[in-house]
């Protein structure tokens, strides 16, 4: 019996690991083994040069007031609209309106959507002459404006709006059914006893659903880090995002593969990798930290 | 109940309004996406808010065939298929024993795989690609494949351990004693009822890959295995360009339909695993 556990075991896990350490933990092993070299990718003259990839990166100006800031950019503010709204829109849609499922699914339909595609589709609602925007502005009679929404200065925010469209209607479906499991009767008894929807809010709800927050803030924090297509979809096909759409995802796959102006800078490149890696790891340590000390509160 | 209508405040109504206009945004902006892809681009541009009157399915016709989308589609169905085919094979077992079987080092196992999930692919990218390149993997929709099983692993397998935990233990025994050993119980008993999670898993993915972009990206570079999201931004590219507005929009919704045709199918599904992924840890 104990024997035969065994070769079903290996056989069962076997396969799934295999491919596993193979295909992704080995080569995630290795980038911090790469980021350390000065390699064009294409021969073998890989030159160790220590942390140099990191203190080139790291005095680079154009990488603190573009790349980091757009990613942190994301993080945060993106963050901060994302589950702001899905929240908001949570609370709304649990005072059952008519057609509830019908928005639900409505507002959630846009994480689906293949970014390329959302790209596009934005850029069409930006568009100076022809978008959706301008021309809803010429119907009521404000013509004369006509901002250009995405000019160098304004375009990291223009594409944070698509982002945050596209994202909250999958946090505002995950956050709204964890929402419901709430019990109604806490929800009732408090609400008996004159506290606000306010108070309810913050001193009720938030604290049942902690762990589902804080498991999807954390989510969020990996996805804001690697946002790689909606930004480089954006200029359309022309390899080299501007500014505004640069992050550190794209950055990185122009370092190192980008099409048009192609550096094989892969040592360099990959040292990004490992930055996005350890900005994931920072975030984790200090929102699992944030939450123990809440538990112990509640 | 009574509570609520009786404290319904001006604040309460700006609230709905602004829920309903977040709606009403989404599905404008699609209806006119839709009704602009029916459109020649002269009738586009003399007016972005008219009707369509004499729908042009050529636009369609055009992007499939001469703008080869058709191509890319079927690309991305070669691909996005037998990845979660191949992924649910490997995943699913995997699942299960790490779930249901006692064996040595299974807490750390877990744990390792699971770890993948807070892993940004770009710090992989590299040593993949080279790692590829050197199995003469570069290129071809086999090499694309198992990278996206690949990848896909922590979070599949992660999902499932999930589902294979709700069964109950009785289940087992009751087939040991009925004389049903240990890979027939798999099969014919606990893989059949996990069959919402598999089915929650596969949704997932297929979505998930079929919008992939950076690694089809990196791994392939022949326009003729271009996956859809490579296809359409290629196009976005040179349609941008030519000024071929209609055809773009055509692409935009043939992309997004299987999207939406699985969604309106299997939604409770779709929530169900979306939710179980969050909430057990």
């Amino acid at each position: 019996m104990k024997r035969k556990n065994t070769t079903m075991v290996l056989l069962f896990l076997g396969p799934c690991l295999l491919l596993y350490l193979l295909l992704f933990l080995y080569p995630a092993v290795k980038a911090f083994f790469v980021s350390l070299f000065d390699w064009n990718g294409f021969t073998s003259d890989m030159q160790f040069i220590g942390l140099g990839n990191f203190r080139e990166l790291f005095s680079d100006t154009h990488f603190w007031s573009v790349v980091m800031a757009n990613s942190f950019g994301i993080i945060f503010f993106g963050g901060i609209l994302t589950f702001g709204i899905a929240f908001f829109l949570s609370g709304l849609i649990a005072t059952g309106p008519k057609g509830k499922k019908f928005m639900r699914g409505l507002i959630y339909f846009p994480s689906i959507i293949n970014p390329v595609a959302v790209a596009i589709l934005w850029s069409f609602i930006y568009n100076h002459q022809y978008g959706l925007l301008n021309g809803f502005l010429r119907v009521i009679g404000l013509g004369h404006i006509q901002p250009t929404w995405t000019a160098p200065d304004t375009l990291f925010w223009a594409i944070l709006v698509a982002l945050v469209w596209m994202y909250s209607g999958f946090y505002f479906v995950i956050l709204s059914s964890a929402l419901e499991r709430v019990p109604v009767d806490l929800v009732e008894s408090a609400k008996l006893e004159g506290a606000s929807e306010f108070r309810i809010f913050f001193t009720i709800k938030i604290p049942m659903i902690w762990d589902v927050l804080v498991t999807t803030i954390i989510f969020w924090c990996i996805t804001a880090v690697k946002e790689f297509s909606l930004l480089y979809a954006w200029g359309g096909g022309v390899d080299v995002p501007q500014a505004g759409a640069q992050n550190l995802a794209t950055y990185m796959y122009m370092t190192a593969f980008g099409r048009r102006v192609t550096m094989y800078r892969m040592g360099y490149s990959t040292a990004m990798g490992v930055v996005m890696f350890l900005i994931v790891a920072l975030f984790y340590l200090i929102i699992t930290r944030l939450t123990r000390r809440e538990e112990i509160q509640y | 109940m009574k509570i609520l209508t009786k404290g319904r405040t001006a604040w309460d109504i700006i609230a709905r309004v602004l829920l309903y206009l977040w709606c009403a945004f989404s599905i404008f902006v699609f209806l006119w996406v839709i009704n602009s892809s029916l459109k020649t681009n002269q009738g586009f541009f003399s007016d972005i808010w008219g009707i369509a009157h004499s729908p042009q399915y050529g636009n369609y016709r055009k992007i499939w065939t001469t703008y080869h989308l058709g191509t890319y589609f079927i690309n991305s169905l070669l691909i996005v298929i037998p990845s979660v085919l191949g992924l649910l094979a490997v995943s699913a077992p995997a699942a299960y024993v790490l779930a249901r079987k006692e064996f040595p080092f299974r807490k750390q196992i877990t744990n390792l795989v699971s770890f993948g999930m807070g892993i940004p692919y770009q710090l992989l990218l590299v040593p993949l690609f080279f790692l590829l390149f050197n199995l003469r993997l570069i290129n071809s929709k086999f090499g694309l494949i198992m990278v996206y099983i690949a990848l896909s692993i922590p979070f599949t397998v992660f999902l499932l351990l999930g589902y294979f935990r709700t069964l109950p233990k009785s289940l087992e025994e009751a087939a040991e004693i009925d004389g049903c050993g240990p890979m027939l119980t798999f099969f014919r008993i606990m893989l059949p009822l996990t069959r919402n999670g598999l089915v929650a898993a596969a949704v997932l993915n297929f979505v998930g890959l079929w919008n992939e972009f950076l690694l089809a990206l990196t791994f392939i570079s022949k326009d003729s295995n271009y996956t859809l999201s490579m296809g359409l931004y290629a196009l976005q590219g040179s349609l941008q360009y030519t000024g071929d507005w209609v055809s773009l929009f055509a692409a935009f919704t043939l992309v997004v339909i299987p999207t939406f045709l699985l969604f309106i199918l299997l939604s409770r599904t779709i929530v169900a695993g979306m939710t179980m992924g969050a909430v057990k840890e």
